[in-house]
Formats: C-alpha cells, sequence, structure tokens
C-alpha cells in the first residue's frame, strides 16, 4: 500500500504495509536520526514530531500518519547548518554517545516553539520521556536552558 | 494482518466480532503486544477516525469521548473544574510521548491493575458506554474489570464513551501514587478518595485502589467507616489501620504484600490529613 506524508516539509509517496511501524519506515526510507532504542515506548529514542506533538515513532503504524505532517531531526538542519538547538548541545557538551539526542533535540524544539523560555522544572518534564544511558542530563537542561537565553538576545 | 480504518461507528462495528480482531485506539500498548509476539492480530480496527475526541458538559454530567488523549484530559478546563480528582491523575502518567497517543477508553480497556485513570473512574462511580451491532449499554466502572487484563468487553463491543457526574464544591478529593520514581512510571500502589465533607464530617465516602489487588477495588468497609465520621487525627489513624486489613495485595515484580498494606495507610492518613488540616485552616 501507498501512504502520502509530510516529511520535514515534503510531501512524500511512499511504499509501505500495514503493520509496518513508523520507525522501521524512516528507518527504511533513511531518516536514520529516528533511533531503533528499546521499542516498547519507553527510551524516547525514536521520538519524532506528528502535527507539532512529541511521539514515539515505535508506537505507530506507518499507515496512521498518512495525509499527516511530521519533522524528524532531519528536518531542523535542512542545508546542513546547525539548528540552535543543536548548536546548544555541542556547545554545552551535552552529546555523549549521542543515541539519545535526536530524541532530546526534538523534545526540546516541542518545548521551546510553545515556551521559549523555559523553567528547568518544565525543561526536565519535557525530556522525563527520553533516556540517556550515559546519564547527562545535566548538560541536556543546560544546553536547552541556554537556547532560550540565546532566543532571549535576539529579542 | 489486515488494517481497517473505519469512517464511523456503524461501519466500525461491521468489522468487530472475530475471535482475532483487535481495536487499535493509542496504540502504545497494542503496538508493542504485536511486536512482542504477545498478541497475533488477524485483523486490526483502527478506531481514530470515529470522532471519539471530545470533553463535553451535559446538565450535570461530563461525556468523554473513548479517544481522547491522556493529554487532551489533563489540559482541559472541563476535568479540572469538574472532575479535579481525574485531573490530578492524568497528570501524573506517562511520558509526553505516550500522553500525547495513549487514551482513556484504551487505559480502561486494557484492564491493568496498575491503570491511573481507572481509581479516579471509580470513584466518580463513572459509566462506560459499549456498542456493538446488537444496540448500545453502559456499565459502571466498578463492575467492568474481572482480573488483570481481563473486562466484561464481548467480542463485538467497544469502549465509545465515558460517563460521569460532576463533582461539586463540597466534594473533597485526592489522588495518590507511588512507583519506583516520578516519571514514566506503573504504580506499585494507587489511592483514589472522594467524599462530601459538612463542617468536618464525612459523607458518601468512595476509596478506590490499584495495583493492590487482580483489578482496581473499591475499599468498601474503610469507606463505610468514615462515612458521618468526624475527621480527627483519632478516626484518621484507626482508618489508616482498617484499609491495611481490608485489603489483600500480593508480592509481584513491583513490590511486595507488606509495603502496599503499609503504603495504602499512610497514603490515606496523609489525604486526610491534607483534608483536616485545610478544613481546620479555613475555619480558623
Amino acid at each position: 500500500m501507498q501512504i502520502e506524508v509530510k516529511i520535514n516539509g515534503v510531501l512524500k509517496k511512499l511504499e509501505t504495509s500495514p503493520g509496518e511501524r513508523l520507525l522501521d519506515l524512516l528507518r527504511r526510507k533513511g531518516y536514520k536520526s529516528v533511533k531503533r532504542g528499546c521499542e516498547e515506548g519507553e527510551c524516547g529514542a525514536c521520538s519524532i514530531i506528528l502535527e507539532g506533538k512529541l511521539v514515539k515513532s515505535c508506537l505507530i503504524f506507518a499507515p496512521q500518519v498518512s495525509g499527516h505532517s511530521i519533522i524528524t531531526l532531519e528536518g531542523l538542519s535542512p542545508k546542513g547548518e546547525l539548528h540552535p538547538i543543536q548548536r546548544a548541545f555541542l556547545e554545552e557538551g551535552a552529546v555523549q554517545c549521542g543515541f539519545c539526542t535526536p530524541g532530546m533535540i526534538l523534545a526540546a524544539k516541542v518545548l521551546l516553539d510553545k515556551n521559549p523560555h523555559p523553567s528547568e522544572k518544565e525543561i526536565k518534564e519535557a525530556i522525563s520521556g527520553n533516556l540517556c544511558r550515559c546519564t547527562g542530563y545535566v548538560k541536556i537542561v543546560k544546553a536547552i536552558k541556554r537556547v532560550g537565553e540565546t532566543l532571549n538576545k535576539n529579542v | 494482518m489486515k488494517v481497517y480504518n473505519p469512517k464511523n461507528i456503524k461501519e466500525a462495528l461491521t468489522y468487530l466480532g472475530g475471535k482475532d480482531t483487535h481495536i487499535l485506539a493509542g496504540g502504545t500498548d497494542l503496538i508493542v503486544r504485536i511486536k512482542d509476539r504477545d498478541i497475533y492480530p488477524k485483523s486490526i480496527v483502527n478506531i481514530k477516525m470515529l470522532h471519539l475526541d471530545y470533553i463535553k458538559i451535559n446538565g450535570d454530567f461530563i461525556k468523554v469521548g473513548a479517544l481522547t488523549s491522556v493529554e487532551t484530559l489533563y489540559r482541559s478546563e472541563i476535568i479540572n473544574t469538574y472532575a479535579p480528582v481525574l485531573s490530578d491523575a492524568v497528570g501524573k502518567m506517562g511520558s509526553p510521548q505516550i500522553r500525547n497517543l495513549g487514551t482513556i477508553g484504551g487505559n480502561i480497556a486494557n484492564a491493568s491493575p496498575a491503570a491511573d485513570t481507572v481509581p479516579p473512574l471509580f470513584v466518580l462511580n463513572a459509566g462506560i458506554t459499549l456498542k456493538s451491532r446488537r444496540g448500545k449499554r453502559a456499565v459502571a466502572i466498578g463492575e467492568f474489570f474481572t482480573g488483570p487484563g481481563e473486562n466484561i468487553i464481548e467480542r463485538d463491543e467497544f469502549i465509545t464513551e465515558v460517563v460521569f457526574k460532576k463533582m461539586e464544591s463540597d466534594e473533597v478529593w485526592f489522588f495518590k501514587k507511588l512507583g519506583q520514581r516520578k516519571a514514566l512510571t506503573i504504580a506499585k500502589i494507587s489511592l483514589a478518595f472522594g467524599g462530601r465533607l459538612s463542617g468536618r464530617k464525612l459523607n458518601e465516602v468512595s476509596i478506590a485502589l490499584g495495583a493492590v489487588a487482580s483489578t482496581v477495588i473499591y475499599a468498601k468497609r474503610t469507606a463505610d467507616f468514615l462515612n458521618s465520621k468526624r475527621l480527627t487525627r483519632d478516626v484518621i489513624d484507626v482508618v489508616s489501620k482498617i484499609i491495611q486489613k481490608e485489603i489483600e495485595p500480593i508480592t509481584d515484580i513491583r513490590s511486595t504484600v507488606e509495603y502496599r498494606r503499609k503504603m495504602a495507610g499512610a497514603l490515606l492518613k496523609q489525604g486526610l490529613l491534607d483534608i483536616m488540616y485545610s478544613v481546620i485552616a479555613r475555619q480558623s
């Protein structure tokens, strides 16, 4: 079966099957930022943004997103230029092994889009569904806070 | 595996009835169970397009569509105002990603003894509306569950709506949950409390507990003890012992009998003390 889905702003026609998970479809099509982690909705490494909401792509069948719009990490830097959140992660040293990073950055994006200057508590809530097994949460939280502060300066 | 995407309830009902037919609501449990080879569905009925995502006021009642997400419930002014005990519970549920997908109907249908929406729905004495080709029926939530993962839903039925009465201003409530940690946790024990307060006297008390039996249960004897009692430290001390005797928890991967018993008493005590102190503060 074929589905039509807007990925990172580009309308795509993709071949899939009723039982294929969105995670598998995206990876098969080269969106490798979508990580295969626990595959049971716990770790958040496969997070994507679906119609503005953070969801886990291992818990969605691909045909369910037909006609919808999704964003993966690739969509944040279409021309290879780093997104401010990515830059903040680099500058704060918020990346260790990097496996959780795409999900973390998307969780941060959903938060910052709604709330450009989040408190530490709001940041922790926003990333509560994303596990970092290097346990580098301190720097991740700092990086997200830094984006908020940078945005503030630009205003 | 065949997936049906019906556009209305009538069409959806025509696909139900088969042995290996499963309903897809939020998918947060179903898709994991398929991946784990825990179930092998022959067909799946995706009920996303049935417009069952709503929260409405109807006179003294609140009607919640089965497909309403946990996040929508949490953000709802109506739920926050008229069913604060439910609002509090959904605020303690899952990760942002799960809250965006998971639905109230799914949380009920899965029949986990630790389901977070269920103890508050017990206290609200919610009715669950089921539809089938044979018609529709309403079942009280207290009669809905028959065991872990088991309920009274027939193969040709599915949950369309959850209905409960608005809470009123003389009603007091609390919801307490203990897990391994704060975020993304499955309850070791949860307790929802509701009742009416006049002065310091309690009435119409209802207490429901999660994760201490094969289904969510009412602690009826404990509630009866509190009815028409004045809230004092002594009463609270006594009732926190009664609840420990009333429940029959088990030891499992998440917790032990002893811990669950003690915590049932502690959670009830904590909640009742909070109510008592706020009454005293208001009166002085």
